[in-house]
């Protein structure tokens, strides 16, 4: 009777022990640690708080590694995180490894624009990652120095020179420009100058840019434009410091907060840094525009892509079924405001971006300079080549900034050749 | 063990004759033409199965734990050496990309396309020599003075010793961030000195030399300290009579340290030096946190051209093959060099 009493008592001490941890779903998030996720894991957490059957538990990975590392997991027989950060240009290398995810709460509220950017080759009708942020791009400027916002190049080193020249200012434009920084002036300024890396330009769907042979279209007089404004800046008027090439954007952030130049070309969503008393001069001081528009280009431009999270289809079903709740909730509007707030990122669910547009002023210059500019462009390749063209053309961008003016065309005739080799089987 | 065991034996029982108990059996050709008749007792017989058998036992025994030393370091070779080789070589001699799966088998095809890359020829093996080379000769000579200089006893000698194991203490990475701030044109202190006393601003890390001379600097920062203390060790522990013996012969100071002093050091010097090149060679936390192999892939060496083709292009077939020619050269240079140190050594002993 004795021995019956101890086994039942083992018997329930088992069951109290293992029954809610049992029960509760580990949810592993791998992302890479920037401002904005790490916004977006805390909200997870307090999900989770409420929502005691999931424990989530952040996986932060150097950008560096991210892509190589978080590629390899998903093809893996079963990848070790259930929620991956998908960036808007992997989709293509990422879309066979990825869940269906479009039945994820609140979903239905994003424009499909915003999720078709994963997989832009038109073949899969359902999405493969919930976008979670804009990451639209543009100019902040000195709104207590620069009252009409550039429209053109021109005007962007007209402004630059006259605030040097009063001694207001002792740049006028800096921006990232070394790989992957080069968003916000070598790939912006080509691409507002109706260039690209790859013809025809502006083209994203990879059977169409197969069908052309994958032609390069770096010797375009659109690039060679953008860059020879860019060598000017450097070389002759020097509205950029001279030691631009080796910018990153945080690099190039440092001299804006500082009070030391008049317009940064960055995300949105950096606004929040921007604009905090703590850690930079010029806040209170800043507005955003897009870029401007080159002697090529069809007006000032953005983009209006997003950041997502992606589930791995080789992950446990209760996993999926979890990690849907948990994704579902940071695109509600709850978390989107917050992002909005505290970082700057333009939210992704359509009504909330009307809403915010009639009631935030605010809201309304970065919707009119980002997802409502006049050329919008989606601004990446969407071909797994895409990691390392762009890399071979940035490279070759900076040899020719930091050779003659005479030899850029030469210098991008070489990039050409490299940018072939890569897609030659 | 096996011979006294066979001396023991032969003592004990035969009375030190020169026939040992046990190789001699009663009726064989050696015992019929001697007329001796060799019949071993059954005593004699058990003794010797046992001491056999013991010795049998002895060696397996030994042979265990011989086996047991070996087998944790044997392992660690298989699993983190051997196999991670092999299976790099397995993928360089085959197509593999991240999101290729064909793993079709192409031969050497990925080291010639390494061979034939200019930018590889160009570039990467150039850098790799020369930074080799510039940082290894800074950081000794420096080493070689610091340490003679800190040979001596002076007022403060604790805290400057002190004060020279700091950059020791700081991870490659940190010196590498340090030195990408100290140099920075806008918010460096170099160029902020630089302007002060007259100079323009020189924008450092936008040029393949400028940008080069900061990792190089950074190094030679970083590393000499280690030089210094090592050679200092060997300095305090030099013998004093022939530096002495040479003084009172007339040696002047430079003598001194060129005919008794270095080639006293040099032993020392050979390892520092061998361990410093090797090292420099595979030279990669700075100058990734410093340039990441820019400005235009300018200031790469063979570790960031391998991480570059690895990580950044995913091609993980010539991301191996160039990490494995650059074992194959390194192999090779310290072979070179470890001969050339010690021929110096010897002829420096030689005429010590």
């Amino acid at each position: 009777m004795k021995k019956l009493w101890l086994i039942i008592l083992i018997l329930f001490c088992l069951a109290v022990w293992a029954g809610p941890a049992g029960a509760k779903v580990k949810i592993r998030v791998v992302y890479q640690p920037f401002t904005i996720h790490n916004q977006q894991v805390k909200w997870m957490q307090e999900w989770a708080k409420k929502n005691t059957d999931v424990e989530i538990e952040p996986v932060p990975l150097a950008y560096e590694l991210y892509y190589p590392k978080v590629s390899t997991a998903i093809q893996s027989p079963k990848c070790e995180y259930d929620i991956v950060w998908h960036n808007d240009d992997w989709g293509m290398a990422w879309i066979d490894f990825m869940e269906p995810v479009d039945d994820v709460e609140n979903f239905k509220r994003i424009p499909r624009h915003l999720w078709d950017v994963f997989w832009a080759d038109k073949k899969h009708p359902r999405a493969s990652a919930v976008p979670f942020i804009g990451t639209s791009a543009g100019m902040f400027y000195r709104k207590d120095l620069i009252t009409t916002p550039p429209k053109t190049w021109k005007d962007v080193e007209a402004v630059s020179l006259k605030l040097m020249k009063e001694g207001k200012v002792k740049f006028g434009y800096v921006g990232g420009v070394k790989y992957p920084h080069a968003y916000f002036t070598l790939l912006a300024w080509m691409w507002a100058n109706q260039g690209d890396i790859l013809a025809p330009p502006f083209e994203r769907d990879k059977e169409v840019l197969a069908k052309n042979g994958w032609k390069p279209f770096v010797t375009d007089v659109t690039m060679i434009e953008a860059l020879e404004f860019w060598w000017d800046q450097i070389h002759k008027t020097k509205t950029v410091p001279a030691d631009f090439v080796g910018y990153t954007r945080t690099a190039a952030m440092a001299i804006f907060q500082a009070g030391d130049c008049a317009m940064f070309g960055e995300d949105a969503l950096k606004y929040g840094d921007v604009n905090d008393p703590a850690k930079s001069k010029v806040a209170g001081k800043v507005a955003f525009t897009s870029f401007p528009s080159g002697p090529h280009g069809k007006g000032p431009l953005s983009w209006d892509v997003p950041w997502g999270w992606g589930i791995p289809k080789n992950i446990p079903e209760e996993n999926k079924k979890a990690a849907k709740r948990v994704i579902g909730y940071v695109i509600s509007d709850e978390v989107q405001l917050d992002m909005w707030k505290t970082t700057g990122g333009i939210p992704v669910t359509t009504d909330l971006r009307e809403q915010l547009s009639k009631t935030d002023p605010l809201f309304r210059e970065f919707a009119v300079a980002t997802y409502k500019a006049p050329v919008l462009v989606m601004s990446a390749g969407y071909y797994p080549e895409w990691p390392q063209v762009h890399s071979i053309w940035n490279d070759y961008c900076i040899k020719a900034l930091m050779g003659d003016k005479k030899d850029i065309k030469k210098v991008m005739a070489q990039c050409e050749e490299e940018l072939k080799k890569v897609f030659k089987k | 063990m096996k011979k006294s065991s066979k001396r023991s034996l032969r003592n004990s029982s035969t009375g030190g004759s020169s026939i040992p108990m046990g190789w001699s059996y009663p009726n064989s050709q050696r015992d019929r033409m001697s007329g001796r008749n060799w019949q071993r007792s059954k005593n004699d017989l058990d003794i010797e199965a046992e001491l056999e058998a013991g010795r049998r036992y002895g060696l397996n025994q030994r042979r265990k734990f011989m086996w047991g030393l070996i087998l944790p370091a044997f392992l660690t070779l298989i699993f983190f050496e051997i196999l991670p080789v092999a299976s790099a070589f397995w993928t360089s001699i085959h197509r593999a990309r991240l999101f290729d799966k064909s793993r079709i088998f192409v031969g050497l095809d990925n080291y010639l396309h390494l061979l034939k890359d200019p930018h590889f020829f160009g570039t990467v093996l150039p850098n790799t020599f020369l930074f080799t080379f510039i940082g290894l000769t800074l950081e000794t000579a420096l080493g070689v003075v610091i340490a003679l200089l800190l040979n001596r006893k002076f007022k403060g000698e604790t805290l400057v010793r002190v004060l020279l194991l700091f950059p020791l203490m700081v991870a490659p990475s940190i010196s590498g961030i340090l030195f990408s701030w100290l140099f920075n044109t806008q918010f460096g202190i170099v160029d902020v000195f630089l302007e002060a006393i007259g100079f323009y601003r020189v924008p450092w890390l936008a040029g393949r030399w400028t940008a080069m001379s900061v990792i190089v600097i950074s190094d030679v920062w970083l590393w000499t300290p280690w030089f210094a203390i090592l050679l200092l060790a060997a300095l305090q522990v030099q013998p004093l009579e022939p530096v002495e013996a040479a003084r009172i012969d007339g040696a002047n100071a430079s003598q001194v340290f060129f005919n008794i002093t270095l080639p006293y050091l040099s032993p020392v010097l050979t390892i520092c030096m061998l361990i410093r090149t090797f090292d420099l060679f595979r030279q990669f936390d700075q100058t990734w946190v410093i340039t990441t192999g820019g400005p235009a892939r300018s200031t790469e060496f063979f570790s960031i051209y391998a991480y570059k083709e690895f990580f950044e292009y995913t091609r993980y077939d010539l991301g191996n093959a160039a990490s494995l020619l650059g074992a194959v050269v390194m192999m090779i240079f310290g072979i070179i060099m470890y001969r050339t140190f010690a021929r110096i050594t010897m002829s420096e002993r030689e005429k010590a």
